[in-house]
């Protein structure tokens, strides 16, 4: 303990004082006795034992003084060195990613972060404000801005850890606009800087990093993955990528489960910082669930287990109605793992079911059910065209797009294509300056992909792009691939899975064990599960209809869960992680409230013994 | 005082009981009269005590004219003289004797009354000193008017019959102003013309100390037995608190602050002076005899003074 005020100690000389007018205030009661003689005896024995015996068991004077000494010490505001750093409105952003939940500092860093956070909130003057930012797959503010330190330990004490990656640009950019206008405001961020910031964050909120977490020791599924073994075959196989972000080599087992029979152990022997990526064989002609687990001693769970969900192997349909395109039909023919069908528009018959249905110049009254590939194709209530025009230059190609992958237009020409109005279900993939030529979207539960001109009147068939993008289109409007996308999503993503029957509610059971019943608004197409904070395998029942979806982290940044000492803050920032800073904890109003309690003790003391 | 003046001193029960009863000296003891107790002197009784031979000028009365017939030779009997004893009670009448609860007189005056009785019952004199005011009145030689003030004496009366006069002496008494132990007994010493029992009542809470005095009726031969009569409230007090005591004989006053937790620390120093008492005493054969005034008379009359073989 240490004093803000030392000199006022100098009040203690006044005890003294207090102690020679109580000598002097002594009222005596008068007694007449037989005889003195045996007090003098008395008193002159006390005296040779006790030179201050008249001070001696006299409640009263020391209860004085005890009053006086209390006051004194409030005088001299004494305080106990903690950590703390004052400032007027404090926004603490706690990061509740799953590499939060590392077990290096028990029980977790998360409990630490939370163990920080209130120990700042228990530094607050009581005019400052503070608020919390849960950060998870999205920021949440479990606290708003509130000055009972009360709230603030009881709001923290409760936040749980998610199974997620974090938001934490998005966390960034609430705390700044939740500060705009707040005079002498500061971030506080408790985290183990698992995350990258854009570089174009705007950094004028002073940040404080309290960084958490001791090491590195932590392997982790990056990637899992059910696919076709080859183009041509029917077979599957399971990718499974798995990185090591310890800091030392680490050895363990890799072990696959299909519905729960284990079908391969692989032992892994993996250097620091290294990738791996294993694949296997899977007989799979039923589907089910596959799991990866990695039996290894790391810091983190959360990582070392994935799931995903596996459809039966099955050769997507694709019928092309086609007056005659030689071109087309090849580029077609040569995708073997499609089983193609041809006819004449004409023939075109509404009620049969193809995975992909591709319209070559020809626009039909109804359009079967699947997608479609339009080329030179207007759907009246699809697309609205506004006419034509002659030689469009390709002035934008959407790059990354699944659609131009390994696709160059840089030597296509086109002698005409039809002028659209963009439509809100898709992006343009490649547009001339006045209009698209190739829109890919989702329109209701299908998918399109749109060519605005006709491939005779252009050289590309005679470019080594079209096969290839013919390759990327029948790929992307495979319905299985879209499936495959729904039943596996990251957690704290929106898993969205398509409805057969119109159902009013459903019901989700989590991988924790809850059940929650949702409601659905009418005439809805699909179910939209977004509490996916919890990895593992969520089952949806809507009706009949029984669906199970997988969430996985699988999050490279998150299984990287060495703690940063400092991290990348804007375009040049740095924030170096530092201990709360010293602060003084006063207890002068604890001893101003203990001397008024004992002035209470004394002043019913003095009543009792005068009555 | 009140219950002093309202009951009696003695009932007639217990009277009789103390009728029974003897004060005995622990040296043979010379009187002025004849009276029932042997004393060293030879004289004229029944109890033989030896011969000697015969010298011219002796009484022909004592000579043993049956030894002259067979001896031939003249010797005379000796017979033990039997005297009274002669108990002169001291009674400390000072301002703080009138003190207690019950009152440290009334017990001094019962227990004297009870003593005084006893020695008349046995054909002894018994005279009595209050000593209190200087201005000391004797009574009349045979106590037949005796003064009430504090102070007087009772001249030595002889008879149960007398022993109204010793009970009217002591009722008579009234504590006023200060003992002065020393001075009183001492003075009282010198009026002592011979040896007897002394037996002195007081508190002994004189400053000016008491020794003396006890010292002076030793050298005059007598046999003393002091009662040391203190009240519960001196042995030990029943209040606490910051006080202005004030001495009922002197007035003189002193400051103490007596909490509840020093009445050990009193009642040791209390002790501490009775012990000291005590072996004065001891030293001087002098016998003590510790008496609060809460005691009933009747035990310290009947089972302590017979226990230390001053009564039997």
């Amino acid at each position: 303990m240490k004093f803000l005020a030392p000199i006022m100690l100098l009040f203690a000389l006044t005890i003294p004082v207090v102690i020679a007018l109580y000598l002097l205030k002594l009222k005596r009661q008068v007694r007449v006795v037989s005889s003195t003689f045996l007090w003098r005896r008395f008193l002159l024995d006390s005296r040779a034992n006790a030179p201050f015996q008249k001070l001696r068991r006299n409640l009263l004077l020391l209860l004085q003084i005890l009053i006086l000494l209390l006051a004194v010490f409030a005088l001299a505001r004494p305080f106990f060195p903690t950590r703390a750093k004052p400032s007027a409105f404090r926004i603490v952003l706690l990061d509740a990613s799953a590499s939060m939940q590392s077990a290096d500092v028990p029980p977790s860093r998360f409990e630490a972060a939370k163990s920080q956070a209130i120990d700042l909130a228990n530094s607050l003057r009581d005019t400052d404000r503070m608020m919390v930012i849960l950060v998870g797959s999205q920021p949440s503010v479990i606290c708003p801005a509130t000055s009972s330190r009360e709230e603030l330990r009881r709001v923290i004490r409760v936040a749980q850890p998610q199974d997620t990656g974090a938001a934490m640009e998005d966390a960034w950019r609430l705390a700044v606009s939740l500060a705009r206008d707040q005079p002498d405001t500061e971030a506080h961020l408790f985290s183990d800087g698992a995350f990258t910031l854009a570089p174009d964050l705007a950094t004028h909120l002073p940040l404080k990093y309290h960084p958490v977490g001791a090491r590195a020791r932590n392997v982790g599924i990056t990637g899992l993955e059910v696919r076709r073994a080859s183009a041509s075959s029917a077979e599957t196989e399971i990718f499974l990528a798995v990185e090591n972000a310890s800091d030392t080599p680490m050895h363990f087992d890799a072990e696959l489960y299909f519905n729960d029979q284990l079908v391969a152990v692989r032992p892994l022997a993996m250097k620091p910082s290294e990738e791996q990526t294993l694949v296997a064989p899977l007989n799979n002609p039923s589907g089910g669930l596959v799991k990866a687990v990695l039996r290894a001693q790391d810091d983190l769970a959360v990582d070392n287990i994935a799931t995903v969900v596996s459809r039966p192997a099955r050769r997507p349909t694709v019928l092309l109605a086609s007056v005659g395109n030689s071109f087309l039909e090849r580029a077609l023919a040569v995708q073997r793992d499609f089983d193609l069908t041809r006819i004449a528009p004409a023939r075109l018959d509404k009620s049969q079911h193809y995975d992909i249905i591709v319209l070559d110049d020809t626009t039909p009254d109804e359009l079967p059910s699947g997608n479609l590939l339009l080329i030179r194709t207007s759907p009246k209530d699809m697309i609205e065209i506004k006419g034509s025009e002659k030689l469009p230059v390709i002035s934008d190609v959407k790059a990354g797009h699944p659609l131009t992958r390994f696709v160059q237009f840089d030597n296509v020409d086109i002698a005409q294509s039809l002028q659209a109005r963009l439509p809100d279900w898709g992006v343009p993939v490649v547009e001339s300056k006045k209009s698209p030529l190739i829109i890919a979207g989702q329109h209701g539960l299908r998918r399109i992909v749109w060519i605005g001109f006709s491939l005779l009147e252009s050289n590309w068939p005679l470019r080594l792009s079209f096969p290839i993008f013919i390759s990327n289109a029948l790929r992307w409007l495979d319905p299985a691939s879209d499936q495959d996308r729904m039943l596996q999503v990251r957690t704290g993503q929106t898993a969205r899975l398509p409805l057969s029957k119109n159902v009013t509610t459903f019901t989700v059971e989590t991988p924790d064990g809850r059940k929650l019943s949702l409601e659905l608004p009418p005439k809805a197409q699909e179910i939209a599960v977004s509490q996916t904070d919890r990895a593992g395998v969520y089952r949806v029942k809507a009706g009949e209809q029984s669906l199970q979806f997988c969430a996985n982290l699988l999050n490279a940044e998150e299984t990287r869960n060495k703690p940063r000492e400092k991290i990348e803050f804007g375009k040049y920032q740095v924030v170096e992680g530092g201990a709360l800073q010293a602060s003084n904890l006063e207890i002068w109003r604890w001893l101003a409230l203990s001397a008024f309690a004992v002035l209470l003790g004394e002043w019913w003391y003095y009543h009792r013994i005068a009555a | 005082m009140p219950e002093t003046q309202n009951r009696p001193l003695l009932t007639p029960a217990f009277l009789r009981q103390l009728e029974q009863l003897q004060l005995v000296a622990r040296r043979v003891l010379k009187g002025q009269q004849h009276g029932e107790r042997r004393s060293r002197a030879r004289g004229h009784s029944v109890e033989f005590a030896d011969f000697r031979n015969y010298s011219v000028g002796d009484d022909f009365r004592y000579l043993d004219w049956n030894l002259y017939a067979r001896l031939e030779k003249l010797f005379l009997k000796l017979y033990e003289e039997e005297q009274e004893l002669r108990a002169t009670l001291f009674l400390d009448a000072s301002e703080s004797m009138g003190f207690g609860n019950p009152v440290k007189l009334d017990a001094a005056r019962r227990i004297a009354a009870a003593l005084g009785y006893i020695a008349l019952a046995n054909f002894d004199a018994v005279g009595c000193v209050a000593m209190g005011t200087p201005d000391e009145a004797a009574s009349d030689a045979d106590g037949s008017a005796p003064s009430v003030t504090s102070g007087a004496v009772l001249r030595p009366i002889r008879s149960r019959k007398m022993s109204h006069r010793l009970f009217d002496f002591l009722m008579n008494i009234h504590p006023a102003g200060g003992a002065e132990l020393n001075a009183g007994l001492r003075k009282h010493a010198l009026s002592v013309q011979r040896g007897g029992v002394a037996m002195v009542f007081s508190d002994l809470l004189e400053p000016a100390g008491f020794e003396n005095g006890l010292t002076a009726l030793q050298s005059r031969g007598c046999d003393l037995c002091v009662f040391h009569i203190l009240s519960p409230e001196e042995r030990s007090p029943d209040f606490s608190g910051d006080f202005r005591l004030v001495d009922s004989e002197t007035g003189a006053a002193e400051e103490v602050s007596f909490p509840r937790v020093r009445r050990t620390v009193y009642e040791k120093s209390v002790a501490s002076w009775c012990a000291s008492i005590r072996s004065f005493c001891r030293k001087r054969g002098i016998l003590y005899l510790p008496v609060g005034s809460e005691t009933p008379f009747e035990d310290v009359v009947l089972k302590t003074l017979r226990k230390t073989g001053a009564l039997k």
